[in-house]
């Protein structure tokens, strides 16, 4: 009975995600024009694109799950650029997962906190905050 | 009668007006020096280069060295000021330029060369770029007789600088660390207030929330607001170290931007040169 009351609705969530995904590219989130004009982003975003895959590849997979079921539904909210899901997947990319999660929340208090907006850059009206930026710890270390 | 006439001065007119060489090296100068007063650099070296055959003398490589010096074009700028003669008159501030396009290139190696190849010129405004350079890149302080080098405006603000790098006013990560196992101290130490608070609300919002599901029998979000709550609580340790390096940085680079920008402002202690009045 409990498992009826709750495939019912699955199952229509499941085919309206695949009804309306079918070229399986998302509605919104295209940031190149964002990046195009500049070339800081551009080698900060391609110094990010490290190795680290594996992890990347899960990383990419949850946030992708997000996109789907909960970001496309929600809009794109995101003050920050890259939004805090993609911070996640870049920072993966730089980072061990477990600094990557660690810098995720930090990131989201960041979000959080309505009063910083002074500080950072502001790119289309959305401030530039990337992974590389909060990346000197395991530098440092590495040196 | 009135059609020769006419004819004969036109003919006059036109053939002074082709005797007149618009082309000569005399007028090439001319336009060229027109071009370097207006501060319209490249055309001035396009037209400088021609007379680099003919005419060429220490001034005319000087000026194209410094019009390049002046577009930015550093490599080609330290290729004029190099090929200046060591008898000619222009010879020691072409050496003091040379200095500022290493500084300006942050190649200190270079400039440190520059100088001590140099050494038989008058290399004072040379130095004090290098005394500045070896404070900012070296931490290597002046003694008290190199202080002496500067004007008196320059000596404080010479002065003021070895403080800062001398005592810096850095921010520990180590303490930032330690800080931070109250939620948000770390950030409020980093002088990141907003940053502190909301970590602390955050984290106290979802401890609460935590403890509250759990007292009440709910399992299940007890557990997801509980991994919500570490988190912000780990997130708020690892990003208070990594603000006190963010910190420290911005306060180095600071002092970088600040000196420049006081260079600048006193033609980076060397005298200004003057071909067009």
């Amino acid at each position: 009975m409990i498992r009826n009351k709750f495939l019912f609705p699955l199952v229509i969530f499941c085919l309206v995600q695949i009804s309306a995904q079918t070229d399986w590219v998302r509605w919104e989130g295209v940031n190149n024009y964002l990046i195009e004009n500049n070339n800081d982003i551009k080698s900060n975003e391609l110094s990010s694109s490290l190795n680290n895959t594996r992890i990347s590849n899960i990383s990419d997979l949850l946030v992708k799950f997000y996109k789907i079921t909960i970001s496309d539904f929600d809009g794109d909210n995101c003050r920050f650029h890259p939004s805090c899901s993609e911070f996640f997947v870049e920072s993966t990319r730089i980072n061990s997962l477990f600094t990557s999660v660690l810098l995720f929340f930090d990131r989201l208090t960041r979000d959080t906190n309505i009063f910083s907006s002074g500080r950072y850059k502001t790119i289309n009206n959305r401030f530039y905050d990337p992974p590389s930026d909060y990346s000197y710890y395991e530098k440092e270390s590495n040196q | 009668m009135f059609k020769i006439i006419y004819c004969v001065i036109c003919s006059f007119i036109i053939l002074y007006a082709q005797n007149n060489s618009y082309h000569s090296p005399e007028n090439i100068r001319l336009f060229a020096d027109y071009l370097f007063c207006q501060n319209d650099y490249l055309r001035a070296i396009e037209e400088y280069k021609r007379l680099e055959n003919s005419t060429a003398s220490d001034t005319l490589i000087f000026k194209i060295g410094y019009s390049y010096l002046q577009i930015k074009q550093h490599n080609y700028a330290n290729k004029y000021f190099d090929m200046i003669e060591r008898s000619s008159s222009l010879k020691s501030l072409a050496v003091n330029y040379n200095s500022l396009n290493f500084f300006l290139i942050k190649d200190f190696s270079s400039l440190k060369n520059n100088y001590r190849l140099n050494s038989d010129s008058d290399l004072n405004d040379s130095k004090k770029l290098l005394l500045v350079s070896s404070i900012l890149n070296e931490n290597i302080f002046p003694s008290d007789e190199q202080i002496f080098l500067f004007d008196d405006s320059d000596r404080l603000f010479v002065n003021d600088l070895i403080i800062k790098k001398k005592y810096p006013d850095y921010k520990s990560p180590t303490v930032a660390g330690i800080l931070s196992v109250i939620p948000g101290a770390g950030k409020v130490y980093t002088k990141n207030y907003t940053d502190g608070l909301t970590s602390f609300l955050l984290t106290g919002l979802f401890t609460f929330l935590a403890y509250d599901n759990f007292r009440n029998s709910h399992h299940f979000r007890g557990y997801i607001f509980s991994f919500a709550a570490t988190g912000f609580y780990l997130g708020n340790i690892y990003g208070s170290i990594i603000s006190a390096y963010r910190y420290n940085r911005n306060y180095d680079e600071k002092i970088i931007t600040e000196t420049y920008d006081y260079l600048k402002q006193k033609n980076y202690f060397i005298k200004k040169v003057n071909f067009c009045e």
